[in-house]
């Protein structure tokens, strides 16, 4: 019946058998303790010891509300009577403790047990684990009964100032903290306010750091911030904590008083207003040399300040965002304007002291004195309206007006209009007509004025610094009236056409990303007209600063929303419409190339519905109706991006229409809406020039693949296939890739897949047909093979398997690695886009593509390569082997990288760029990836690498080598010492080598291995 | 370091420091077209990428700077360039071009106080830099900047004083200083 070791399982499982059989009524809870009886009181201290362990124990355990009233009291003054006897003394407190947390412990017993506590027992002397129960008693009667208990105020407080009375212990103090926060708010502590204090004061400030093995995991910062808690947790403790914590502010270490201020901070935040309004002096007398003395980090606003600050590394830097927050927090207790009367008095009384700093905008404290005054408007509404009004002025009048001077000024301003931001742009504030900053919007464009307008162009940093507060100002919300937006965009505008300073020109460039996307109609109405006028009709430009080339950059750059964006795309295409005939090829590609740029700038969301109404079809009659552009491949596929670009965009219930409308535009010449006017020649890009198949298969890959084909597909395909017979160059391609999505996007019978692969066999066979032919009837087979192969179609195995069978070919072996290339390669036409699909997720609505694969080719191909070339040693099989590398991915390859490494040993010293570039980057994911691999070849990878950076003549192969080289640094010491001084002798050529990043390369790679060994500081 | 020499040096700011300017040059959209327009095609495939014959570049003081103004000054955590301590007119490179030729690299440095103890200490580190990364066929010259420190001959003659410098490399105290300055360089 003895409990030996209440923490062994064995125990645990007999106390909860015990509480079982009680809780099911087999044993009453008398009958129990009868049971443990005598041994309750034995002599010995270790059976006592043990009897009541067990009885704690099972009281701990038992349900709690299976004790009756009587029996509780009884029980309660049997522990009560054990509280002198020393060595069961933790025993008899945990026992109390669950008593007292019983459903019918009797509160008015609570005087009792607390008299009980305070006189028999003592603290002083006691093992850490035996106090904690002492805090746990009290614990219990004020987490159960604490209603109940607040009659009992004084006894409460006694009990807790006697039980916490010189505790060391982290985990007992974490209990006591807690205990001191609850009672300091919860009972009436006036009588006891200085005790209550002293209590917890005395442990400030904790420098408390846990034991490597500490098995309560409790935290310095944790003891911290519960003690903060205490301390802010009455009014009554404000006399004493105040005066206390500014006096430990002259604490020399910075970890110290980071904590005085962040608990400073959390007091102002916790106490009334009453209370903080009778230390809102002293604390601001205090504290403001904290910032005043301080050199500020030069960032231009108020919350990159904070955050500078608040990730710093050096302790004493954090010190400014804590005191700023103490500011804050005591502008925020300015609640209501006309109560708070005394506060506003003493935000005049700062405001005044500070304004004589800001009046001189000489003065060294002018910045601090302003981010001060910004940090508090940011911090209430009620401040701010209370500030702005007064600080404004001061900062906005000058009469001289030095660079410096201004300089400072626009500095400080844009630490004020933050407070704005912070205000109703981030904490999104509800605004008034009257918000006082509207009172200063033409004392900013003056200044905005005078800063860009009477400058000289050196100025650079003070022109940047305006600049980027112009972006602020438009960046406000609900700040400037669509006028002053205007006369801004205005003044801009004038800057970036006259300044010719690179990093002025990047700043407002920046600045209108702003202007365009919160007042598009002002740059529409204001700087797109300047800029066209700067375009000429001709080749010569009209101004030096403003070449076409210039202008055409920025119509791009400011394009940000998508009015703009239309009005600049619709306005080039007038643009074009006038050049068309007259200007030189180069001007007008550049248009188009600035056109297909800016079409580029539509956000994916945005609905390009109307652009097809009304931009497509002027497009395109520009460019298909005249003879010129018409055979110009470069304007043709840039019209084709844009057509692409919008089409993609476009709702797709359009895009039925949009293929019949456009097949028979393309193919058979019919008129459309798609083009504004008829064209004066038909167009049958089949039989006759083919160019304009370029911006055909762009717009057959935009088109949603779920849209039915508006003619017979296989029919439309032998059109394809006689069009492939005859195109030349620059339509070559477009014409196979054509072909390849209208495979890949509807055509799905396998019979007819089958028996045009038949046909194609047929063909390639048959060697009475030139290789040249036969050449363009294995390119249309390639194409539809990777069409079938990256929708995983079950005939692709069959197109596969042919394919891969041609490197036995004797005439068509030398096209097998461009084969395998274009099988993987990435190509522009099979790029994804998706739209919402069910369920809201997005799903890709345009090819048809296989997650994997590309890995599953890599798969088959990779054995087959490998073992041929090793039957062989043909070269062909490396190089088909180093062209799918260049669009596989690096995590398909790991894998293989145990199968590839000889291969790749053996090619460092081929004379093949394309075979040695791809084996140096296998070879740089495998040191990255299987290090253990590499390092086995040490001594064939090193020499062979040193070989080629010191021969080759490949500028990429060098380069690759030589990172090959650095990356092999990361291999432990051992295994590259004995190379050490082969590598830096070595390398010493390339340190003249006539490229200068390969020099630079060769210099960090010795740099890496000089150090290499070198024992660190 | 008990006491630091200089505690509150000027500091440039990094991004404002001399760098080389269109070092990249754009590719011709032109061609990006032409080329994506053939790359993948099977029309006269060759399987050997273009050799862009390009001029040699030649050595010049930005690339002197480029080289130096990353080493980290050993009292503060910052950069020579930041500390202004090497400067871009300050270098002066004679590079024969041809490779036969002796060519000649003269730094000189100017330290942030004219009493500064460390500016052996620094040269030496540029030297160590300098002999690491330029190949030998460069003489290098590291002098302090005319009337920038109170004992500048005796330090210009240890400077450049090859016995001195290699003994102070066999130091290896000193050439862990050394290490520690040159690892930001990379």
């Amino acid at each position: 019946m003895v409990a030996d070791n209440a923490e062994t399982t064995g125990c645990q499982e007999a106390v909860r058998t015990i509480c079982g059989l009680i809780e099911s009524n087999q044993v009453t809870l008398l009958e129990f303790i009868r049971g443990l009886g005598t041994h309750l009181t034995d002599d010995s201290n270790s059976i006592r010891t043990r009897a009541i362990t067990l009885l704690s124990s099972v009281l701990g355990n038992v349900n709690r509300k299976k004790m009756y009233a009587k029996d509780v009291q009884v029980l309660v003054d049997f522990y009560l009577s054990k509280l002198d006897d020393e060595p069961c003394l933790r025993e008899v407190l945990k026992g109390l403790s669950s008593l007292v947390l019983m459903s019918q412990f009797d509160p008015s017993l609570i005087p009792h047990v607390l008299n009980f506590l305070v006189e028999k027992y003592s603290p002083l002397g006691k093992l850490a684990s035996v106090r904690y129960y002492g805090f746990e008693v009290l614990d219990s009667v004020l987490s159960v009964h604490l209603e109940p208990a607040k009659q009992y105020n004084d006894e409460i407080i006694k009990t807790y100032l006697h039980v916490s009375k010189n505790e060391k212990d982290p985990k007992n103090l974490l209990l006591s903290f807690k205990l001191s926060a609850l009672i300091a708010q919860n009972f009436d502590i006036s009588k006891f306010s200085e005790d209550m204090f002293d209590a917890v004061f005395c442990y400030f400030p904790i420098s408390f750091r846990a034991p490597a093995n500490d098995p309560y995991k409790i935290t310095g910062d944790q003891l911290k911030q519960t003690l903060r808690d205490c301390l802010s947790a009455s009014n009554l403790y404000a006399k004493d904590a105040f005066p206390n914590l500014l006096e430990k502010l002259s604490a020399t270490s910075p970890t110290v008083k980071l904590d005085v201020l962040t608990t400073l901070n959390q007091c102002v935040e916790k106490y009334s207003t009453a209370t903080v309004e009778e230390y809102w002096i002293t604390l601001w007398n205090s504290l403001k040399y904290e910032i005043l003395h301080n050199e500020l980090a030069s960032v231009e606003t108020l919350t990159q300040l904070f955050t500078y600050y608040e990730n710093s590394e050096n302790e004493d830097e954090r010190i400014i965002p804590a005191v700023l927050k103490i500011f804050q927090s005591l502008s925020d207790k300015l609640k209501n304007v006309n109560e708070d009367l005394n506060i506003k008095d003493y935000l005049y009384v700062i405001m005044d002291e500070l304004a004589k700093n800001i009046k001189n905008h000489d003065d060294k404290r002018s910045k601090q004195s302003t981010v001060i005054l910004a940090a508090i408007c940011a911090a209430n509404i009620n401040v701010y309206n209370l500030i702005i009004p007064r600080v404004m002025p001061l900062l906005l009048a000058s009469d001289d007006l030095t660079v410096k001077t201004q300089r400072q000024i626009l500095t400080n301003v844009s630490f004020m209009i933050d407070s704005y931001y912070i205000l109703f742009n981030e904490k999104e504030e509800s605004i008034h007509p009257n918000n006082p900053m509207y009172e200063f919007k033409d004392d900013l464009l003056m200044l905005f004025n005078k800063a860009l307008l009477s400058t000289s162009k050196v100025e650079v940093s003070l022109r940047c610094l305006a600049v980027r507060l112009v972006a602020k100002v438009v960046s406000l919300n609900y700040f400037l009236a669509d006028q002053e937006a205007q006369l801004i965009t205005q003044l801009v505008t004038d800057v970036l056409l006259e300044d010719d300073n690179g990093v002025t020109e990047k700043q407002i460039l920046q600045c209108f990303k702003s202007l365009s996307s919160s007042y598009p109609s002002a740059v529409l109405e204001i700087t797109v007209p300047r800029l066209f006028s700067f375009l000429p009709d001709n080749d010569t430009d009209l101004d030096q600063l403003n070449t076409k080339s210039r202008v055409l950059d920025i119509l791009v750059s400011i394009s940000e929303s998508k009015l703009v964006i239309d009005s600049v795309m619709l306005r080039l295409v007038g643009k074009i419409e006038i050049l068309i005939e007259s200007a030189p090829q180069s001007y007008v590609r550049s248009v188009f190339l600035t056109l297909s740029k800016t079409a580029d700038k539509l956000d994916a969301k945005d609905s390009t519905n109307d652009n097809m109404k009304r931009l497509v079809p002027r497009l395109f009659y520009v460019v298909l109706d005249n003879d010129k552009t018409i055979h110009d491949e470069v304007v043709l596929e840039y019209t084709g991006r844009v057509a692409k670009k919008i089409v993609l965009q476009t709702d797709t219930s359009q895009h039925e229409e949009i293929l019949r409308e456009l097949i028979g535009l393309f193919i058979n010449g019919k008129p459309t809406s798609f083009v504004a006017k008829p064209l004066s020649k038909q167009l049958d890009i089949v039989n006759e020039n083919q160019l304009p198949f370029i911006i055909f298969t762009k717009i057959i890959s935009a088109v949603d693949k779920s849209v039915k084909f508006p003619i017979e597909s296989s029919s439309f395909l032998n059109l394809l296939f006689k069009a492939s017979q005859s195109t030349v160059q620059f339509s070559r391609l477009s014409v196979v890739q054509c072909i390849s999505l209208v495979v890949n996007k509807w055509i799905d019978d396998s019979e007819y897949l089958v028996a045009i692969l038949e046909d194609f066999k047929k063909a390639l066979n048959d060697s009475s047909i030139p290789v040249k032919e036969r050449a363009n009837t294995l390119e249309v087979l390639i194409w539809i093979g990777k069409a079938l192969i990256m929708k995983q179609h079950t005939c692709a195995q069959a197109y596969e398997e042919y394919l891969l069978s041609l490197f036995d070919s004797e005439e068509l072996h030398v096209f097998t690695p461009k084969i395998l290339e274009i099988l993987v390669a990435d190509v522009e036409c099979y790029q994804q886009f998706k739209k919402p699909g069910p369920f809201k997720r997005p799903v890709v609505f345009n090819v048809n593509v296989r997650l994997l694969y590309k890995q599953k080719l890599f798969n088959t191909v990779l054995p087959l390569l490998v073992s041929k070339f090793e039957s062989s040693k043909n070269q062909t099989y490396l190089l088909a082997l180093s062209l799918m590398l260049k669009y596989v991915d690096k995590s398909i390859i790991v894998p293989h990288v145990a199968t590839l490494l000889p291969l790749v040993l053996r090619s460092l010293s081929t004379e093949s760029n394309v075979i040695v570039t791809s084996s140096l980057s296998i070879l740089t994911i495998a040191v990255n990836e299987s290090d253990e691999l590499v390092s086995r070849h040490l001594s064939t990878v090193i020499p062979n690498l040193l070989e080629i950076v010191n021969t080759h003549k490949n500028e990429a192969v060098k380069r690759n080598a030589l990172e090959c080289l650095l990356s092999l640094t990361k291999f432990d010491l051992h295994l590259l010492v004995p190379y050490k001084q082969d590598i830096i002798t070595r390398l010493a050529k390339v340190l003249d080598d006539p490229k200068r990043s390969i020099r630079r390369l060769a210099c960090d790679c010795r740099q890496a291995y000089f150090e290499l060994g070198v024992p660190r500081q | 370091m008990a006491d630091v020499i200089n505690a509150n040096p000027t500091v440039l700011d990094a991004s404002l420091l001399p760098t080389r300017h269109g070092a990249i040059v754009e590719k011709d959209e032109e061609s990006v077209v032409h080329q994506e327009l053939t790359e993948l095609s099977l029309d006269g495939i060759t399987y050997t990428d273009s050799e862009g014959e390009s001029e040699d570049e030649g050595f010049d003081a930005q690339e002197i700077y480029d080289l130096i103004s990353t080493i980290s000054d050993p009292e503060h955590p910052l950069t020579l360039g930041q500390l202004a301590v090497v400067n871009l007119s300050d270098i002066k490179v004679i590079d024969p071009q041809d490779k036969n030729h002796i060519g000649e690299v003269i730094v000189r440095i100017t330290p942030t106080i004219t009493h500064c103890s460390l500016a052996t200490l620094i040269g030496l580190g540029i030297r160590v830099r300098l002999e690491r990364c330029l190949p030998p066929r460069f003489r290098i010259l590291v002098l302090l900047k005319e009337g920038s420190h109170q004992s500048e001959n005796q330090v210009n003659k240890q400077l450049n004083d090859k016995e001195r410098v290699s003994a102070a490399c066999e130091n290896d105290q000193l050439l862990k200083v050394i290490s520690h300055m040159l690892a930001t360089c990379a």
